[in-house]
């Protein structure tokens, strides 16, 4: 396999060092969603709209929950990207599955910061 | 040449699965919020996935995500510390410290679950549920109806 097909769509080294990055920021974030909203939310655990509209009215939760949504993204769909690697051989599907899963990224993306954003800035 | 099932192998497949689960949960997760623009709607479906029965399912989210973790700080090890001649020790390790974080989280979320058990099945005389009650008009309501509106109960109560 020449160099310039083992490189095509694969994060390559970019990849193996952010895979690890990523996963490190994500263990601080995942823990700090976990602590408000499984371990230590008031009134035993009920999560309710203005609970969750009072935590992001602050502008430093908004950009935890971003950041949040952002690194579980990129060192999720990096991760799949992987499993791709591992499985699919042919070239044309690997660049095809590879493509569709970075569409559903940057779809998932916009989907999660609306959320977080438009929650924030929405009614109530 | 055949396999050896070794450490290292076991890892890289629970690894590997957990993290496919993973991603398919934030997918699902993602969806479902955005979807909850409406606070009643949001309310009302709060209500459900936080049922004792859905809390004890999260459960098995957090176990997943603490094996995915941990197996990820051997991975980081491995990597950027040369530790890989100790990759076994260090699994096993992890695997005892995995056993206490798990525990240390399972504990509040079975508690919360336990008592949104009790609230459900209408047992004990809750703070939250008479505060529920005072909120929304409700009085001595048992189900979990914490964000039920004054129009719910006065539509049931034939009002």
């Amino acid at each position: 396999m020449s160099e310039r097909e083992r490189g095509l769509g694969s994060g390559g080294a970019f990849g193996w060092f952010f895979q690890r990055i990523t996963g490190a920021i994500l263990l601080i974030t995942l823990l700090g969603h976990f602590w408000v909203l499984h371990f230590f939310p008031p009134d035993h655990g009920a999560i309710t709209y203005e609970s969750v509209m009072q935590r992001l009215s602050h502008p430093l939760w908004r950009t935890f929950d971003l950041l949040f949504l952002v690194f579980g993204l990129y060192h999720g769909m990096n991760g799949v990207t992987l499993v791709i690697h591992d499985y699919v051989s042919s070239k044309g599907w690997r660049m095809a599955l590879v493509g569709t899963l970075w569409v559903a990224a940057v779809f998932f993306l916009l989907i999660g910061s609306m959320t977080i954003l438009g929650l924030a800035g929405g009614k109530a | 040449m055949h396999y050896r099932w070794k450490t290292g192998m076991l890892a890289w497949v629970l690894f590997r699965i957990t993290g496919l689960a993973l991603v398919a949960y934030l997918a699902m997760h993602i969806m479902v919020i955005s979807k909850l623009h409406d606070p009643a709607k949001f309310n009302k479906t709060m209500d459900f996935l936080g049922s004792w029965q859905f809390r004890m399912l999260e459960l098995g989210l957090f176990a997943v995500v603490v094996y995915h973790s941990l197996n990820g700080v051997r991975i980081f090890l491995v990597d950027f510390f040369n530790a890989s001649v100790h990759q076994a020790r260090i699994f096993w390790t992890l695997a005892v410290v995995g056993l206490i974080l798990f525990s240390a989280g399972a504990y509040p979320m079975i508690s919360h679950a336990m008592y949104w058990k009790d609230v459900q099945s209408g047992r004990g005389s809750h703070a939250i549920l008479q505060k529920a009650s005072t909120d929304n008009c409700c009085p001595g309501q048992v189900e979990v109806t914490a964000h039920k509106s004054c129009d719910d109960c006065a539509a049931k109560e034939g009002k």
